[in-house]
């Protein structure tokens, strides 16, 4: 799960990450004039209002302003709210001091995937062009979160970033901090960019972009819950699913991610266009009402072909058979393509069959089926 | 034979008094594994289907000799499990479970690296020699018997790659799914070199997914030591959109080089046989043992 900065922000705080002052500021509804001033009192004009989005090149698209008055923070969150041409609408605003900037660096710990370790990444140039910068100029180093950062990895790293003179000591203990974010916070990604020297000599974290673990949010109370997805995607994962929409018309649902990519890939070489991709998981267990419960999320993208692939071991296959059946009523211009196998088989194809739903055994057949299956959108082009 | 477990290979359940535990108990039962006991820390003494229940994984491979265990317990307990499988100096750990925290993962890998302990997954969906040890979710009557080595990540992925061998007359050495999560105990290449060793495996069947490095990496190895054992590929996920989680956590396309075409191409690039369609793999490792005459 992403975390907007200033998600990200207070979680630096809880470890002792300097920031720089600050206040979130909720964006529409909830917060009349008033209440805006409110929320600022204490900070000082001129301040920066940043937009929170959870993508990066925010500041590209229009998504950080200096303002110089509260009239002017107040249009500008108005605007936000309803989004810009570049910028979607946001719902919340982080609303910041305005810095003298000395220097930027960067600073990040990510899990690395194929070293199995966690990864520091330094550099001297921090700020928005950082993914343009020379790899060659960032330090990495690969450590064990077992073992952690000793002295020499703190002074390497203090030293690659360029930070010296009285904030050394600070630049340790920062880093220190952002190793055990990452290790006891269960981070993905805790990065820091730009992290900034200031003329009035502070070093803080000036943005910070954290990534944590969704496997890992039931240790976690502290966490936001952040659904970053799509109306429907947030519906199947009510039903207990994940879904990703797609553009096409043909709605895909699985048993399981690998195999849905595998189905993704048959359906789309063979010409048609994913609507959506829908992996079951656990819900295959769950019987027919849980999985009516998610092909009904189904009648927000209107595709013309549901294809279901489910390949099942010991799980009950006439369970989904009987979803299917329930749920055509409710989708009356849908077109249902399965292939089934698990336990009770021949229950499931025969319940199928006599409803008239196209079903089989093995994949290749069932792309077919798919292929033969007229849709509105067919009949029209032929 | 076959590669990591056998039909001499003692195995244990951890978490066996488990309703998971007791399905997989009766499944490895009924399928002839020789499983000879399990460990759920409060409940020695106990018996699950006439097996015993140990305390510790300690004393359960003192007392029944096992080297492999089946880790089937809560997410949040993995961590404690897997410590003490390889504290027991178990030799092959298969940890299941789903929606291990990625640190957790981390530590683990740590604490078993260098030991004797190999572990598969986290979100392993298992390992099979067919007819010898089935420590998977897979059916037995799914898993054909036969010269082919499938290592994989994805267990439901592995079950289509099967059907596919299944529709083409082969069988399988032996399956290996090594887990869907970003951070896992063992890789393609290190499963590809125990392949490369095994006489009773003629083929290899490397099955992969979008995000990551880890099949161009066992492909090297198979380069690098000049196997002529014909060695076929599919990476899922070429009509996947860059950026999105593919329901794995460790499926998303982060940069140019881990899309499934630039892995299908660099798979190319050494040699591999490269399929773009998981119901054709199956065919293509048939062709290619018909041409290496194996």
């Amino acid at each position: 799960m992403r975390l907007k900065e200033h998600q990200a922000k207070q979680l630096f705080t809880a470890v002792g990450i300097p920031v720089p002052r600050s206040r979130a500021v909720l964006v529409g509804g909830a917060s009349s004039d008033g209440s805006l001033r409110d929320r600022v009192a204490g900070l000082e004009y001129p301040l920066v209002a940043k937009a929170q989005t959870f993508d990066g090149g925010r500041g590209k698209r229009g998504g950080i302003r200096l303002v110089d008055s509260a009239r002017s923070l107040e249009e500008l969150v108005a605007l936000w709210a309803t989004g810009t041409r570049q910028l979607p609408a946001v719902s919340e605003v982080l609303v910041e001091e305005a810095l003298d900037i000395v220097s930027e660096h960067y600073l990040s710990i990510s899990v690395d995937r194929e070293r199995k370790t966690l990864l520091v990444l330094a550099s001297p140039h921090g700020g928005v062009e950082v993914e343009q910068a020379d790899p060659a100029s960032f330090l990495k180093l690969n450590r064990a979160s077992e073992t952690g950062l000793s002295a020499d990895d703190l002074q390497s790293l203090r030293r690659h970033l360029g930070i010296d003179g009285a904030l050394q000591e600070e630049c340790s203990a920062l880093t220190e901090r952002l190793w055990e974010l990452a290790v006891v916070g269960d981070c993905m990604l805790a990065e820091i960019n730009p992290m900034v020297v200031t003329e009035d000599g502070r070093l803080l974290a000036a943005d910070a972009r954290v990534v944590v673990d969704d496997a890992a949010a039931v240790r976690h109370p502290e966490w936001p819950v952040n659904d970053e997805g799509s109306v429907f995607e947030r519906a199947v994962s009510s039903a207990g699913a994940v879904g990703t929409e797609l553009d096409g018309d043909v709605a895909i649902i699985t048993s399981g991610a690998g195999l849905g990519m595998a189905t993704l890939d048959l359906v789309s070489e063979a010409g048609l266009r994913p609507a959506c991709l829908i992996d079951l998981g656990g819900v295959v267990f769950k019987g027919a009402e849980a999985l009516g419960q998610v092909l009904l999320t189904l009648r927000q993208l209107r595709p013309k072909v549901v294809f279901i692939n489910v390949f099942l071991q010991v799980g009950p296959s006439d369970d989904l058979a009987e979803a299917v059946i329930g749920a055509r009523s409710l989708l009356p211009d849908v077109e249902f393509v399965l292939r089934l196998r698990g336990r009770n088989e021949d229950r499931a194809s025969r319940l199928l069959a006599a409803d008239g739903v196209a079903v089989h055994r093995d994949l290749e057949p069932a792309v077919r089926l798919l292929l033969e299956t007229p849709t509105k959108g067919q009949e029209e082009a032929s | 034979m076959s590669i990591l477990v056998d039909a001499l290979t003692r195995v244990i359940i951890q978490g066996i008094t488990g309703s998971m535990g007791r399905q997989f108990a009766d499944r490895m039962l009924a399928a002839g594994t020789l499983l000879v006991g399990g460990v759920t820390p409060g409940r020695g003494g106990e018996h699950v289907r006439g097996l015993p229940v140990f305390d510790t994984v300690a004393e359960a491979r003192r007392a029944t000799g096992a080297t492999a265990s089946f880790v089937v317990v809560p997410p949040l307990a993995v961590e404690g499990a897997l410590t003490e499988s390889i504290g027991a100096g178990i030799e092959v750990a298969v940890s299941y479970t789903e929606h291990v925290p990625a640190h957790t993962a981390l530590r683990v890998v740590e604490r078993a690296a260098g030991t004797a302990t190999r572990i598969l997954g986290p979100n392993s969906a298992g390992l099979v020699s067919p007819g010898g040890a089935n420590l998977s979710d897979i059916s037995d009557e799914n898993i054909p018997r036969g010269r082919v080595g499938v290592v994989s990540k994805s267990g439901t992925l592995t079950y289509e790659v099967l059907d596919a061998l299944t529709r083409s007359g082969l069988g399988a050495s032996t399956v290996v799914c090594l887990g869907g999560d970003p951070v896992i105990g063992t890789d393609h290449a290190e499963v590809m070199s125990l392949f490369i060793d095994d006489p009773d495996t003629d083929c290899i069947l490397l099955i992969g997914e979008i995000g990551g490095r880890s099949e161009i990496h066992a492909a090297g190895v198979w380069q690098e030591r000049e196997c002529t054992k014909p060695l076929v590929a599919y990476i899922a996920g070429h009509a996947a959109p860059p950026g999105r989680r593919m329901g794995h956590a460790g499926a998303i396309v982060a940069g140019d080089a881990d899309s499934a075409a630039a892995k299908s191409r660099a798979l190319r690039e050494l040699g591999v046989r490269v399929v773009d369609l998981v119901t054709d793999v199956g065919d293509a490792a048939r062709d290619a043992l018909r041409e290496t005459g194996a």
